[in-house]
Parts: structure tokens; sequence; C-alpha cells
């Protein structure tokens, strides 16, 4: 729950403080952003504008609305792709992309003022015309946990999971 | 204004079979015009129309698109073959789309309800159809063997990304087969398929995978097969025609002994009937021979043991008489009396 009232934070301020926390932060978006500098899109999905049906809330992969697409500097990582088959005979063979997993500071996306929620896509430029669609399985919105924080200090970063998207659901732009 | 009762809209003008006449259109759609044999059907037959029914009668069209239908072996290449007009930039074949897999083994069929059958496969009578080659009036015997029950079992299954389309598909699927089965005609034969299962393969089980529906539907086709190759036509028996060979020496003439002991006179009568000329005889008296007359007979050749001898001539016990006659008319009987004295 969040709440007005400010609870300091004290936690390892014997070797640790805000301004530590933030120097440390300060130079990890220096390295992402400065040196690697790899970018995502962001489509948020406008969910109260996108047209859904009344029954089940689909919608065709011309009917959702999203926000402006926004690049998103990330820590990024994509899995090797999976060779499977639709059957389980084994026929219809398909090359499915890995799932992309990357981390993002929490302060670029404040400063964006975007927010990435589950069911949003994420477009993933793979070639300079080749541009591949992901969709949010895992907003990672949770990130107080040891490895998203500095010493337990405080969280600063989130983990996304993203997950291959066929073009019959989603077609971006 | 509305209609008045009992108002019929919709007439139909064209009349329809029933009965008899009905049962006879069905044979005559299986025959295949001009050779008044029923088309074959095999394996390939039933695939084939099978893929045609699902492509054109079933006709899945999501949002606005027809839906492909890809019927799939194991040969890779046959495959991508297939799916490359509808994949994406990476080759892969968009959703949504409708697959057909033939299990690779065909069961004994069942449209016999598993009854036993007439072993050796014989063949029987289809036709006969009447011939004429100039001369003779005939009919050629068309003979079909009994057709060999087979059950194909197909596997269709539909990838969408949406529940509305699972519903479309799943409405035709039901439609289709609310009789109970669904009867195809293939090469004109009636074959019927019978919806097996529906049954759910979605992958939406892992949050971290790529998500989309699969639903299955297990169709069966009770088919037979009937190979063309193995149709007879024979022709059938038209004229018996029987040959009678007959040999003139084989019969030998009648003939009559009449023995007079007072004077020792021994007369034998001999019957040429017509196509017989020919006479034998063992002896079984000494006696000399010493006239003969002679009734529409032109020549004639007396052999004794073989060896031809004239009147007067003696024979004695054990001697074979032989005698060839030439007759003056054929068509007539022939006589010759020999009289001689017993010695």
């Amino acid at each position: 729950m969040k709440t007005n009232r400010k609870i300091p934070i004290t936690r390892v301020n014997k070797f640790f403080s805000q301004d530590d926390f933030d120097l440390e932060k300060e130079f990890g978006r220096e390295w992402l952003e400065g040196d690697i500098n790899i970018k995502v899109i962001l489509f948020q999905v406008e969910r109260g504008e996108s047209t859904t049906d009344d029954v089940y809330g689909e919608a065709d992969r011309d009917e959702i609305r999203f926000k402006a697409p926004v690049e998103v500097v990330v820590n990024f990582n994509m899995a090797g792709p999976d060779n499977k088959a639709y059957n389980p005979d084994g026929s219809l063979r398909f090359l499915e992309h890995g799932n992309i997993t990357f981390g993002v500071y929490q302060d670029h996306l404040d400063e964006l003022k975007v927010e990435i929620n589950y069911g949003d896509y994420i477009g993933y430029p793979e070639t300079e015309t080749k541009l591949k669609y992901f969709t949010v399985s895992n907003n990672g919105i949770i990130h107080s946990d040891n490895a998203h924080t500095i010493l337990g200090f405080k969280g600063f970063y989130r983990t996304i999971i993203c997950v291959p998207t066929d073009p019959d659901e989603f077609q971006g732009v | 204004m509305g209609l008045p009762k009992n108002y019929r809209k919709n007439l139909k003008i064209t009349p329809t079979l029933e009965g008899f006449e009905a049962r006879q259109a069905i044979l005559n759609n299986i025959a295949n015009p001009g050779t008044y044999l029923p088309k074959g059907i095999l394996h390939e037959d039933m695939d084939r129309d099978f893929i045609d029914y699902v492509t054109n009668g079933i006709d899945l069209v999501l949002g606005g698109e027809k839906v492909p239908v890809i019927f799939l072996s194991i040969q890779r290449w046959a495959e991508f073959a297939k799916t490359w007009q509808f994949s994406d930039v990476n080759k892969n074949i968009k959703i949504p789309f409708v697959t057909i897999v033939r299990k690779p083994d065909p069961q004994v069929g069942t449209n016999y309800a598993g009854a036993f059958n007439i072993p050796g496969k014989p063949t029987f009578t289809y036709m006969k159809i009447p011939t004429w080659d100039g001369n003779i009036k005939s009919f050629d015997i068309y003979q079909i063997p009994q057709p060999v029950s087979i059950d194909l079992t197909y596997e269709l299954r539909l990838f969408c990304n949406k529940m509305r389309d699972l519903n479309k598909f799943n409405k035709k699927l039901l439609e289709a087969f609310s009789a109970g089965q669904k009867y195809l005609r293939i090469n004109g034969h009636p074959i019927p398929l019978m919806l097996d299962s529906i049954g759910d393969e979605s992958v939406i089980s892992n949050l971290d995978e790529r998500k989309y529906y699969v639903q299955l539907y297990t169709i069966k086709m009770l088919g037979y097969l009937l190979d063309e190759d193995e149709f007879k036509v024979t022709p059938a028996i038209s004229r018996g025609i029987l040959f009678f060979e007959t040999e003139e020496n084989s019969n030998t003439a009648a003939y009559q002994i009449v023995s007079e002991p007072d004077n020792n006179i021994i007369t034998i009568n001999i019957h040429f009937k017509p196509g017989i000329n020919f006479f034998k005889l063992p002896v079984k008296k000494n006696v000399s021979y010493t006239d003969m007359i002679n009734y529409n007979i032109s020549t004639s050749d007396i052999k004794i043991n073989g060896i031809t001898v004239t009147l007067p001539f003696t024979v004695v016990d054990n001697d074979l008489v032989e005698i060839t006659i030439t007759k003056v008319d054929v068509t007539e009987n022939a006589y010759i009396t020999l009289k001689g004295i017993n010695e």
C-alpha cells in the first residue's frame, strides 16, 4: 500500500546512504544509456480505448489502441529461438523467437512517465526494416527482492519478461 | 399486407427423385460414365475429397480472410511448400490456420459392423452389357470385387488466438455433423464421416510462453477401397456350337445270319444304313460263299484277314471278313446278301 507519509530508509546506513545509492544508479545508467544504449519500443495498450467484444473482451489485431510508442533503454537479453512444431506428431514446424528478458531502471520509466503493464507490447527492431513484437508476460513491478536492490537498500530496476506475439494478435505500427 | 395463410414461398420447380428412382440415381452416380463400371476409390481419393471438404465445404473465414487448410505429411519441404504463402517474415505460418493430419495407420473398416466376409475376394457381376459384333448378339459381363472396408482417422486442428474464432469453427463442425454423420461423395460413392471427438490442445498454461488456442476434431471416415485394376470384363456365352465327328469305319453294318440246316445253305443279310459303309464279321464256321446280291452299291471290296478276295471264296473258323462298300446314293440304305454252303 502506498502512503503519503514518508518513512526514512535507514537500512545499512553505516556503510550506504541515499547519496551512495543515487551515485551507484547514476553509474549504472551512464553505462546502460550512454555506452550500451539498447532500446526497445514500448506500446502501452489503452485498455479503455481498445475495442473489445462484450463477452470475451478480446480485440482484433487492428482494434488494439495504444499510447504513443516510447523508446525505453534496457539491459537486453533475448533467449535463443526454439525449434517447435504446432502438431503433436511433429508436423508444421516453426522457429519461435526466444523470450526477451530485460532490465530497466525504474527512474528511467518515471522520467518517461510510462508504466509497463502485463499485456503491453514491446517492439524490438531486429533490423532497420524488421520489427518483432513481444507481449509482456511479467512486468516485474515487484522489485524489492535482494537481486533488484543494492545491498538491500532499495529496489531500483525491474526485470521484464516478454514472450513473442502473433501478427494476428498485434500488428503495431 | 400480410401473406394469406398456407401461402408457400418456396416451390420446388425441379422434380426430386424418390424411391427406386432415387436409389438408381445413386447407382448411376457411382458408375463411371462411358465404362458401365463404378469409379474406383482408393486412399488418395478419400484424402483428396476430405481436404476439399474442409477447405471448401467448411470454408472457415476469420477476420475477413479465408483460413488456410494445410494437409501435412512428414516431408519437410512439402510442408514448407504448402505453408510459405501464409508465412510471416520469419517463414513461420501465421495464425489462424487449420491443419489436417491423417493418422498413418488406417484400420480395418467398421462399416460392415465387424461381420465376417466371403474369403478369397471373388468378383461379382455388376452389369451385363449387350454386344453385337456384326454376326452374333451377345453380352459382356462386368464384374467387380466386393469393396474392402477401411477406417481413416483425420485429426483436424484449428490454431487461433481468439475464443470467437473457436466458436465459429466449432459451430460449423457441429452443424455439419448435426445428423450424426456427414456424407461425402467420393468418386460418386457415398462415404460417411463420423465426428469421433473434440479435444483441446491449447497452449495457455505456461505464463512465459506464447499462448494460442488449439482445438482438435477427430473425424473418422468409414470408407472402402475399390481398385479398378481388379475389375473384370468377360464375354458371356453367346452360342453353343456342338461338333460331331463321325468315322465311317467305326461302326459296322448290321447283319443277320440265316442258316438252312437241311441243305447246308448259309445266308448273311447285311444292312448298310446311311453313313455306314463298312462291315466286319469274325467267322465261326467254315463256309464257301458263292453268290452275292447288292442293292444301292456301286463298288465293294471284300477282305479276309486283310487280303482282298473275290467270289467265290472260302472262310474258316477264326477268319475275319471285312467288306467296304461305296454307295450309289449315300443318303439311302444299301444291302448285301451273301450266300454260301456250310462245309
